[in-house]
């Protein structure tokens, strides 16, 4: 309590100065008063009273001033202090305040921008109620089925519960056109174990996931806002969901949200046991922690429920892998995102070298005010602190202009990336990231400053006298500017060499050919066919073949292709495919490949060539012969050569598919993957049926106006009842499989371009004022006959020595760090030499130029000008 | 006017404490009601008394406050905390044996 007491006083005596100025004051009249009066009483005059008092008391000032020596905290005050004349100082110099307060902004900016998806992405926790608890449950190189999640949440003994999860799409229609949305499949566990409440009616219940129950599902906040008008009765309205009516049985509130999805309703999974020994795979799972339990415990926990499961498991080797569930939304951006933030780290730290360097600059040319303090008995530890207060008002000011950069970038970023980026909403300014930007501007403050600090020297009593210098100490301060400089360049070259690589990245990738040509000339969209609508899959085939063939007749069409899905959508599933006498089935994990579902012209309109055979007609698809077409990837795995693939038997025993065809190879996985082996089935078959169809319109009228409502059009004359959905270009899922990469791409040329401003800038200035400084010395040069270029060539040397330094450093530095990076490459090495040597040459040629102009200005210099001055 | 004698050093604080001992008082009425217990002989300079108070407040041995004195005007009162009361305790004992020994070398002597 005491210590409570002491601080609150001590404050009161910091922050109410005002106040205990007025009490102090009062105190000594209060005394000096009762002394007059005293005086009266032993019968002097008043005057002669007061006189005598003030005789006796001495000098108030001076007790004013010892009593405040005995509140004094003295070094807040001080530091208070030396904060109000550093702004004054500051703002008598506007020029180098606003270059070092931009130059600061621009690195904290930019650090607290990507600060800010640093926080928003990988630190935020998820949420969840007690997030830290969530795991996601699974396999090292698989996800679940229901034979893994029965056995699981049967035999667990780590999990307060399990819950399955998968995101899928659903066909409404009955109200206004029909649509096809984004939905989320949950167990009945999986919102209850997350801790979601409904803002409007309940949650599912056991029996709304039991198989076979009537439908019934949830509203997101947004879709119930959208489609609802936010209606209040909206709970046990009723829904036609994939063609079968659902009922509604809640809203969610609008907090909801799940890992990296963006549903628009939800509905019950209703898992059912499955058959003895099957084996698939296909959906997520996630669980909550029990209390007190560890990740290492829940996996141990795991393998040995791994070794539960029926015996076909026992070819696949599973391996636990139960992680925290942040890690479902932060896989793969996270160590772009570190990096991100690392080069942006480095853009800040050329910005300090920067303002030091001007720091060192304004140092010089304030010695005499220094040392004029000296004189009047300031230490050098006062001095040092003077000097630190300037930087730290600096290092601040910038911070809250570089606050307002961050938000700018952090609005731009939200514009750029939001295909590259999960979790956007949650990146903003929050506290965490005020916090991040204070810290940041203080210990950059403290960095820039202490180097000046480091330099400083008790300036002699010489330095009073105005325009003499002490030729060592400027020679140390030289060299510090110098190093400073070297710095700079090393830094700048280490971020060009790396945007450098990303670039070629990017034109590796552009060159990459992804199973489809001219992609701005397709049109994609999905068409949903659910068992409601349609019944039987030869029914479908009918109706799809009719779709095409109207789709044909619009004018401009050159071909209309079907097939599950087109290239690089993002529907990813691998299937196990058995090749016939090749593969025995259990024995070992048999091959896993994408299967595509495709009708005829597929390959056509995508400008894909089929390599051998033939394509898949509709004569295959209605008469359900047992073909297959296969890539040129997995042709080329099983044959080596694409025609011997063509008559062998592919699929499982009792169901062999003879390979008729085999086209060109898809980057399916991605444009920095290697090409994906695919099975393309016939439309209808045995194996793989599916009920959402993606169609790919090749036409040279594709974007123009008009044209995607007359499709449209087409579709609906064969069923009014059939939504279009996903209605894309291939070039926009070409430019989005490309978005991480191109993200990282022009972020690092930012960083880049801006260090290398920076650096140039440093660069230029450091040999101006050299040559500012040693103006006298030309001319005494110039004046022995020394050439123009005799001093131009002096400036140039030094200005190259320090070029040259910073590249060989720089890249040293590189060579150890881009090894971090192979991971984002793609058709280039980490130490591309043509990379390396490009960026080198380039930077030295602009770092020439930067010291050229200064040399020629002192180079200039009229001999008699500069003697006399 | 005789010079009233220096006080030793370090017991001016003793001194203030215990004059408040039996009840809060102004700065005026400290240095009076020393002057006259010591009868004239201690006189405690304003330069010496606030600057002492003052202190004394910081470290929490006492304790301010403003309130109208015997005239109606108003001054700054002080008081004893308990932590004051302690630090008493601790000077009075210190004192005692610092007298009681420079008494033994004067005897001695």
């Amino acid at each position: 309590v005491r210590a409570l007491d002491k601080l609150r006083l001590r404050l009161r005596t910091l922050l109410r100065r005002d106040q205990v100025e007025r009490e102090l004051a009062e105190e000594l009249r209060f005394h000096v008063d009762q002394l007059i009066a005293e005086n009266i009483a032993a019968g002097m005059t008043p005057d002669g009273a007061r006189a005598a008092a003030l005789r006796t008391v001495g000098g108030v000032a001076q007790y004013e001033e010892e009593c405040r020596d005995m509140r004094r905290l003295s070094l807040l005050e001080d530091l208070w202090k030396d904060v109000r004349y550093a702004a004054r100082v500051l703002r008598r110099a506007p020029a180098f305040t606003v270059v070092a307060v931009l130059t600061l902004a621009l690195g904290i900016g930019a650090t607290t921008a990507i600060f800010s998806v640093v926080n928003g992405v990988l630190l935020k926790p998820l949420p969840f109620a007690e997030p830290e608890r969530l795991v996601g449950v699974w396999h090292q190189r698989a996800n679940h089925g229901r034979a893994t999640y029965f056995t699981y949440r049967d035999n667990q003994q780590v999990f307060q519960d399990i819950g399955a999860w998968d995101g899928t799409k659903l066909t409404i229609t009955g109200r206004g056109e029909p649509e096809r949305v984004e939905a989320l499949a949950v167990s009945q566990a999986t919102l209850p174990l997350l801790g979601v409440r409904p803002a409007r009616g309940r949650l599912f219940s056991q029996e709304d996931d039991r198989p076979g129950a009537p439908m019934r599902v949830l509203l997101t906040h947004g879709y119930w806002q959208r489609r609802f008008g936010a209606a209040g009765d909206v709970v046990g309205r009723s829904l036609e969901v994939d063609g079968k009516p659902a009922e509604i049985i809640g809203v969610l509130p609008s907090t909801f949200r799940f890992l990296h999805t963006a549903p628009a309703l939800l509905r019950p999974m209703q898992l059912a046991r499955p058959p003895a020994n099957s084996v698939n795979f296909g959906f997520q799972a996630l669980a909550r922690l029990r209390p007190g339990v560890t990740l290492a415990q829940a996996n141990a926990d795991l393998a040995r429920m791994i070794a539960l499961l029926p015996p076909g498991f026992a070819g696949y080797r599973l391996q636990p892998n139960v992680r925290p569930l942040i890690e479902d939304v932060s896989r793969g951006v996270e160590d772009v995102l570190w990096m991100l933030l690392g080069t942006v780290g480095i853009v800040l730290l050329i910005a300090c070298a920067n303002v030091a360097n001007l720091f060192l600059v304004r140092a010089d040319t304030r010695r005499q005010e220094l040392a004029v303090r000296t004189a009047l008995g300031a230490g050098r530890g006062r001095i040092a602190r003077q000097l630190l207060a300037e930087s730290l008002v600096l290092g601040l000011a910038g911070g809250a202009v570089g606050l307002l950069f961050a938000r700018a970038g952090v609005a731009l970023l939200q514009r750029m990336a939001p295909a590259a980026l999960p979790r956007l909403e949650d990146i903003g300014i929050d506290p965490a990231v005020l916090l991040f930007a204070l810290g940041t501007s203080l210990v950059t403050g403290v960095l820039f400053g202490l180097i000046p600090v480091l330099r400083l020297r008790s300036p002699g009593a010489a330095a009073l006298r105005e325009g003499v210098r002490t030729a060592s100490d400027g020679r140390a301060r030289q060299r510090t500017r110098s190093t400073l400089v070297v710095a700079e360049v090393a830094l700048a070259l280490v971020l060009l060499i790396v945007s450098g690589l990303m670039i070629r990245t990017v034109v590796a990738m552009r060159q990459v050919h992804p199973g489809f040509v001219r992609p701005a000339e397709v049109q994609t969209f999905r068409v949903d066919m659910p068992a409601g609508l349609v019944q039987t899959p030869p029914q479908m085939a009918v109706a799809h073949q009719q779709i095409a063939q109207r789709l044909r007749q619009v004018s401009g069409v050159v071909s209309v292709g079907l097939s599950s899905s087109i290239t690089m959508d993002g529907e990813d599933n691998t299937n196990p495919a058995l090749v016939e006498h090749l593969h025995a089935p259990y024995d070992q994990p048999p091959p896993f490949r994408r299967f595509k579902a495709v009708g005829p012209g597929y390959f056509e309109s995508m400008g894909n060539p089929i390599v051998a055979g033939r394509a898949i007609s509709w004569a295959d698809i209605h008469a359900t012969n047992p073909v297959v077409v296969v890539s040129a990837a997995l042709a080329r795995e099983h044959w080596q050569q694409p025609s011997r693939a063509l008559g062998k038997r592919i699929g499982r025993p009792g169901s062999w598919h003879e390979i008729v065809g085999v086209v060109g190879d898809e980057r399916d996985d991605g444009l920095d993957r290697p090409p994906t082996a695919i099975v393309y089935w016939p439309l209808v078959n045995d194996t793989y049926v599916k009920r959402s169809i993606a169609y790919a319109v090749r036409s040279p009228r594709v974007g123009s106006p008009g044209f995607l409502s007359e499709l449209q059009q087409a579709v609906w004359s064969t069923n009014p009842k059939l939504p279009l959905a996903e209605v894309q270009t291939l070039a926009e899922i070409h430019a989005r499989s490309m978005a991480q990469t191109s993200f990282v791409m022009v972020t690092l040329a930012i960083a880049a371009a801006v260090a290398l401003l920076l650096g140039l800038v440093g660069l230029y200035g450091v040999i101006s004022y050299i040559a500012a400084q040693r103006t006298r010395e030309i001319g005494i040069r110039m004046a022995l006959g020394a050439l123009t270029g005799d001093v131009r060539r002096l400036f140039l040397r030094h200005g190259l020595a320090l070029t040259a330094t910073g590249i060989a450093l720089g890249l040293a530095a590189s060579l150890a760090l881009t090894r971090i990076m192979s991971a984002l490459l793609f058709g280039v090495g980490p130490m591309d030499p043509a990379t390396y040597a490009t960026v080198s040459a380039g930077l030295a040629a602009v770092a020439l130029l930067a010291t050229w102009l200064p040399a020629r200005r002192a180079s200039r210099v009229d001999p008699i000008t500069a003697l006399r001055g | 006017m005789a010079k009233p004698s220096d006080l030793v050093h370090g017991t001016l604080d003793l001194l203030i404490l215990k004059t408040l001992l039996l009840e809060p008082k102004h700065g005026w009425a400290i240095a009076k009601r020393i002057q006259q217990v010591s009868r004239e002989a201690l006189q405690v300079q304003q330069g010496s008394l606030y600057p002492a108070l003052h202190r004394l407040e910081q470290q929490g041995w006492i304790k301010a406050t403003w309130r109208p004195a015997d005239t109606g005007r108003m001054a700054k009162f002080y008081a004893l905390t308990a932590a004051g009361r302690k630090q008493l305790d601790r000077e009075l004992a210190a004192w005692t044996r610092l007298s009681a020994a420079i008494n033994l070398v004067i005897e001695e002597a």
